[in-house]
């Protein structure tokens, strides 16, 4: 019964993916939320200490949470990496040292800098949708190209923190090279 | 059929060779375009089943982030394959998400048919297979693959598979050809041979003819050889007893001449002493009257006519034995003459009331002398049956019956019992005692031996006291006038 309810959720949420051209906010975040959960499937974590003594899969808004129930509803009873799914929402980056994907809302501004600085160094898969967040040595950021929700990524900064993308995400993702095509809106 | 049935051994042979290899290559074209159509169709749906399962893995994640241009260039891949005329990725709710079409013109042709829950599907539309693949995130359904191949090398492969079983199906009337030329020499030449030697046999009745034995010693030579071994036999057996007919005969007639030399001369010998006998038993009757006792005369009375019944059937036993040898001289003769002469005798000899009949100018193909005895035999059996009569009536006549013209004695006599009628004509064989009708019973069968010899047949119909009737017929006699009867000789 689960099961089906989750296929259900994720056809749902494909439909919702695909009807991006009638964007509003709100079908916006959702694909964004689909996305967050769909990273999980691809990024793979060098063993480490840190890694090792994760017993869930923890998925952290970081600040503001635009992102609504949607990402709770999708990962409810979901694993990833052989841990069950966790959806937690913090404050600051400083406690988000234990996630494995670490949100981080346009709505922090001025603040990604430190956000970034909190996690640099540590197997946390960093990804946002604020304007040069590549740039400030963030891994993966939200671009949205002809109305529909694309990413791009700092494989440098993936690297460094020891995390492995698979080359099926870098496949579809707009740019690797921490750079954000030109006339993107954030 | 009617062809079938007209045709020689050998035709029948060369049809029913070309049947057969017709038939079996038709099968072997069949069953083996059967096995390659399947196996083709296998192979190309196996083969599109591992492209879809890789296209399906490669656009995962370009299904995952909703990147339609990383699933086109997946799909393009496909360029590579000939076949393929297109292929489609469809979302997990069944909306087109990316397309490749090798033309334009098969853009339109895929949609998606996989029910929920089914991994891959394949169907057949004329032409063309279609392959259906889900593709699966983790154990997910996030969409499905398409691909279109068209079927033309297996159109192909039929195509050549039939020319090159026409080819083959010509080679084997070739040597079908060649082998029931083969089966001439072998069978069917001496199997002609054979019926035309029993041919000649049953037409010619030419037992000296043999078939020739094929050199080759099979069933057919042996065949041949029983068959001309029977003619041997045959021929043998034919010899012998031809032998012994020839020999048969001629004793039989040897002894027959005997025979009728023996009768002829007991007859003609017994004829002077018994004259001689008659002669004085007369003269001592009328002369010496006076010395006798009335006893002795009536003695004399009885030997004179005991003598004269013994001279009587002397003649009738010579009548006889003329009646088998004298040689036959066929002229026409009027037997309504001959008859009327008879009975006119016989009135003059005894004054009877009696009535005759006889037809005018019955003339038939005969033996004057013997067909007289035949006639005289047959009225005077008439007259004597008749005696008792108060009113005799006796007929002479013909009448037609079929084809046969068959003359007749008829009368109103002591008639016989039918039941005996076969005795009749043997002789001394008499269906009436001496004391009631005298005779000898030697009269019928000189009758027949006479019609016998002039090819005819005699028989007799009476009943007890009513009459009877004798009928002959004569070859070439017709019962009409004179002038429709032709002489023969
Ligand atoms: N017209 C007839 N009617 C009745 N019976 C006949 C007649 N003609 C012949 N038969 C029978 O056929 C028998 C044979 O005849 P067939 O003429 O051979 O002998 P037959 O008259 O007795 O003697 P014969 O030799 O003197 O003529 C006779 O004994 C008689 O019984
Ligand atoms: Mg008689």
């Amino acid at each position: 019964m689960p099961r089906t309810v989750r296929s259900v959720a994720i056809i749902a949420l494909c439909a919702i993916a695909a009807a991006v051209s009638a964007q509003n906010r709100v079908s916006e975040y959702a694909v964004k939320a689909a996305y967050l959960f769909n990273f999980g499937r691809f990024v793979r974590f060098a063993p480490s200490d840190a890694v090792n003594n994760r017993r869930t899969f923890d998925i952290c808004i970081v600040g503001e949470d635009p992102l609504g129930l949607a990402l709770d509803d999708l990962t409810a009873n979901e694993r990833l990496d052989g841990k069950p799914v966790r959806v937690a929402r913090m404050k600051t980056a400083g406690e988000a040292r234990t996630c494995a994907i670490a949100y981080i809302s346009s709505a922090e501004g001025a603040h990604v800098r430190t956000d970034l600085d909190a996690l640099r160094g540590l197997p946390v898969l960093t990804v946002s949708d604020s304007a040069n967040f590549l740039q400030h040595g963030g891994m993966i950021q939200f671009v949205i190209i002809g109305n529909h929700v694309r990413f791009a990524v700092n494989l440098d900064a993936v690297r460094s923190a020891q995390i492995n993308l698979s080359s099926e995400l870098l496949k579809v993702a707009v740019s690797v090279n921490g750079e954000t095509p030109a006339g993107v809106r954030p | 059929m009617k062809l079938w049935f007209a045709q020689s051994i050998a035709g029948r042979l060369r049809v029913l060779v070309l049947f057969v290899s017709g038939t079996a290559l038709l099968l072997a074209y069949i069953s083996f375009l059967a096995f390659d159509f399947y196996s083709l169709r296998h192979n190309l749906i196996d083969s599109l089943e591992t492209q879809a399962t890789i296209i399906g893995f490669n656009s995962e994640s370009a299904l995952l982030f909703d990147d339609q241009q990383t699933a086109e260039t997946t799909l393009s891949a496909l360029r590579g394959a000939p076949s393929i005329l297109a292929a489609e990725i469809f979302r997990a709710d069944g909306r087109a998400f990316a397309l490749y079409a090798r033309q334009d013109s098969a853009k339109q042709s895929i949609v998606p048919k996989l029910a929920v829950g089914q991994t891959s599907a394949s169907w057949i539309q004329d032409r063309s297979v279609l392959l259906g693949h889900a593709i699966k995130s983790d154990g997910k359904f996030i969409g499905s693959v398409y691909i279109l191949a068209e079927t033309r090398d297996i159109a192909n492969r039929t195509r050549q598979f039939g020319l090159l079983s026409a080819a083959i199906l010509l080679l084997c009337f070739a040597i079908a050809l060649l082998a029931t030329s083969t089966m001439r020499g072998l069978i069917i030449r001496p199997l002609e041979n054979l019926a035309e030697t029993a041919h000649v046999v049953s037409r010619q009745k030419d037992y000296s003819v043999r078939a020739k034995v094929p050199r080759r010693r099979d069933e057919l030579a042996f065949l041949v050889q029983s068959f001309n071994e029977m003619l041997d036999e045959i021929e043998k057996g034919r010899a012998v007893l031809e032998q012994k007919v020839a020999e048969r005969t001629a004793e039989l007639s040897a002894a027959n001449r005997e025979i009728e030399a023996f009768s002829y001369t007991v007859a003609h010998d017994l004829r002077g002493p018994l004259q001689q006998v008659a002669n004085i038993g007369f003269l001592l009757q009328s002369n010496a009257v006076n010395g006798k006792t009335p006893e002795a005369s009536a003695l004399l009375g009885k030997l004179v006519s005991a003598t004269s019944r013994m001279s009587s059937l002397i003649d009738d036993l010579l009548n006889l034995s003329r009646a088998g040898t004298a040689p036959l001289k066929h002229v026409q003769v009027d037997l309504s003459a001959i008859a009327r002469t008879i009975l006119e005798n016989l009135v003059l000899g005894d004054k009877r009331h009696i009535e005759t009949v006889i037809a005018d100018s019955r003339v038939a193909i005969a033996d004057e002398g013997l067909i007289t005895v035949v006639l005289e035999n047959l009225l005077r059996n008439a007259w004597k049956y008749s005696s008792r009569k108060d009113l005799a009536h006796i007929e002479f006549g013909c009448r037609d019956m079929g084809d046969e013209s068959v003359y007749f004695v008829k009368d109103n006599g002591a008639g016989f019992d039918n039941a005996y009628v076969d005795r009749l004509f043997s002789p001394f064989q008499r269906l009436h005692s001496q004391a009631d009708f005298p005779g000898t019973g030697v009269g019928l069968a000189t009758v027949q031996r006479i019609i016998a010899r002039h090819g005819g047949r005699v028989w007799a119909t009476g009943s007890v006291d009513r009459g009877a009737e004798f009928c002959f017929t004569l070859p070439q006699s017709k019962c009409g006038r004179e002038t429709d009867s032709e002489l023969s000789d």
